[in-house]
């Protein structure tokens, strides 16, 4: 799951050099992702994975990391 | 050398040929920075003189061939892309930075790129005017960072192109109607604008707000509980639509919103140049405007519902569409209704912090910044936010003798409770 969200991220939203060196721990606010670019991460997540995640979870704790994503992707499944 | 615009290009040109028409300069731009000391000017024109060497291609006018437009490499290096100006206090530097994005000039003769420095006895302006054909305000923080860095161009894929190659032609054509489906159910709420006299329009003025940190952080605290992580900027545009409708204006039937969906990549160094954006709308009736509650979840809902459809990105062929047509067309067809009316309430722009940070100009410490940018005459106002080491800075850019400094000077202070919430409370 992380290998998909990550070619997302860092094909249409996020620039970073190397994306491959950058881990499941790394921080994708520091990386740049920003409003406009999460809400279109969610959509992705929602079509992608066929869940629905709720407005008022979309929030750091859920959204910091690929790792975060993933378990809170999990948790809706 | 002759470089052709794309599309997005095209689509500011147009609205050049519409701010130009409504009696202003034009479709001109500035990143202003202001410093807390005088910079070192022989410094900053000698970086000037080098980066028109290192990046020729801002050293172009542009030209026309039939309906098609193209950047001409100028034959020879022009160096006077900086300018310096000395100023006897803050309230006459500002006077002057007015003058800037108010100096009129022919199309084909404007400079796409200048600097100007604005020295004062307690500090300094530091602005990029740039002409909006040639980039937008990313590529315009970016052209600022090469200014003063040594630093190589990058290299990397152009998102609109990218984007646009993607689409084969019944693709485009099928998006384009969905895209003209969309604006013709958004037409069917007129939109209210701001309180405009009816005098013809002479020149674009401007009123800055800075919020200091620690009000910044209240009002991103109260962005995040009312819009959510993805509604920073529906955040902003609600507020305003709030306060506009607040401070009285031409009521209609609702507010509709136009701004810019930047395409490149964060934290991307490329492409310096060209627009790489398509544009989308904020709409709401009067209803949702007047109840705060509903106002947000509801820009929110439009937004998701925008991007769910594919209509953020079905808006590029229309405009790739309009740029076969004649520039007075092509801007009818985009401002008006087909009642004739001004479809939209004001202009918008989000830029957040700039990227990459520019903390230092020649030697002297940048202190925060703002934007500039012209409008068209009707709606004669737009507001730009830009956030500099976590301020916010509002930048009311607005038409002198069409809107009334006492209601602005109550649009602002509306717009600043608006956004920290107290209406909320």
């Amino acid at each position: 799951m992380n290998d998909e969200l990550k070619i997302f991220i860092f094909q249409e939203l996020v620039h970073i050099p190397d994306a491959e060196l950058f881990s499941g721990d790394g921080d994708l606010l520091e990386a740049g992702l920003d409003s406009m670019g999460i809400m279109r991460l969610v959509l992705f997540i929602e079509e992608k994975f066929g869940v629905t995640l709720p407005d008022e979870e979309i929030e750091p704790d859920n959204i910091q990391t690929l790792n975060r994503i993933s378990s809170w992707i999990e948790r809706h499944r | 050398m002759q470089r052709p615009l794309n599309t997005a290009d095209h689509f500011t040109l147009m609205m050049d040929h519409e701010i130009r028409g409504s009696g202003l300069s034009g479709n001109f731009c500035a990143l202003v920075f202001e410093l807390d000391s005088n910079p070192d000017a022989e410094l900053l024109a000698r970086r000037a003189r080098t980066f028109v060497t290192r990046f020729p291609e801002i050293n172009v006018r542009l030209k026309q061939k039939g309906r098609r437009y193209y950047w001409q490499a100028n034959s020879e290096i022009k160096t006077t892309l900086f300018f310096r100006h000395t100023a006897g206090n803050r309230e006459s530097g500002l006077e002057i930075v007015g003058e800037i994005i108010n100096a009129a000039m022919p199309v084909d003769s404007v400079a796409p790129v200048v600097f100007h420095l604005v020295d004062m006895p307690e500090g300094s302006f530091f602005l990029l005017r740039w002409f909006h054909p040639i980039c937008d305000a990313k590529g315009a923080e970016l052209i600022v960072h090469h200014l003063l860095s040594d630093e190589e161009a990058a290299e990397g894929e152009n998102a609109f192109a990218l984007l646009t190659a993607k689409w084969g032609f019944w693709k485009k054509i099928g998006m384009m109607y969905r895209a003209k489906r969309h604006i013709d159910n958004m037409d069917k709420i007129s939109s209210s604008l701001p309180q405009a006299k009816a005098v013809a329009a002479d020149r674009l003025k401007f009123q800055v707000v800075h919020f200091d940190a620690d009000v910044s952080k209240q009002i991103m605290a109260c962005a995040m509980k009312e819009a959510g992580m993805m509604g920073t900027a529906l955040y902003f545009i609600g507020c305003l639509m709030r306060a506009l409708q607040r401070a009285g204006c031409e009521q209609k039937q609702g507010f509709c919103v136009p701004y810019a969906m930047n395409m490149r990549k964060r934290k991307a160094l490329f492409p310096l140049l060209g627009n790489q954006v398509s544009f989308l709308f904020a709409q709401a009736r009067l209803e949702q405007v007047r109840d705060r509650k509903q106002l947000f979840p509801a820009l929110r809902e439009q937004y998701k519902a925008t991007v769910r459809s594919g209509l953020d990105h079905a808006l590029v062929p229309l405009m790739e569409a309009g740029s076969w047509l004649p520039l007075e067309k092509y801007g009818r067809i985009i401002r008006n209704t087909p009642k004739g009316q001004e479809r939209s309430s004001f202009w918008f722009s989000y830029t957040g912090e700039p990227d990459p940070k520019v903390t230092e100009i020649a030697g002297a410490k940048v202190s925060t910044m703002f934007q500039l940018s012209q409008v068209t005459a009707a709606p004669s106002l737009g507001m730009l936010v830009s956030q500099y080491n976590g301020a916010i800075t509002l930048s009311f850019n607005y038409v002198a003798s069409q809107i009334d400094q006492q209601w602005l000077d109550s649009l602002t202070t509306l717009m600043a409770s608006e956004l920290k919430g107290e209406e909320a409370a």
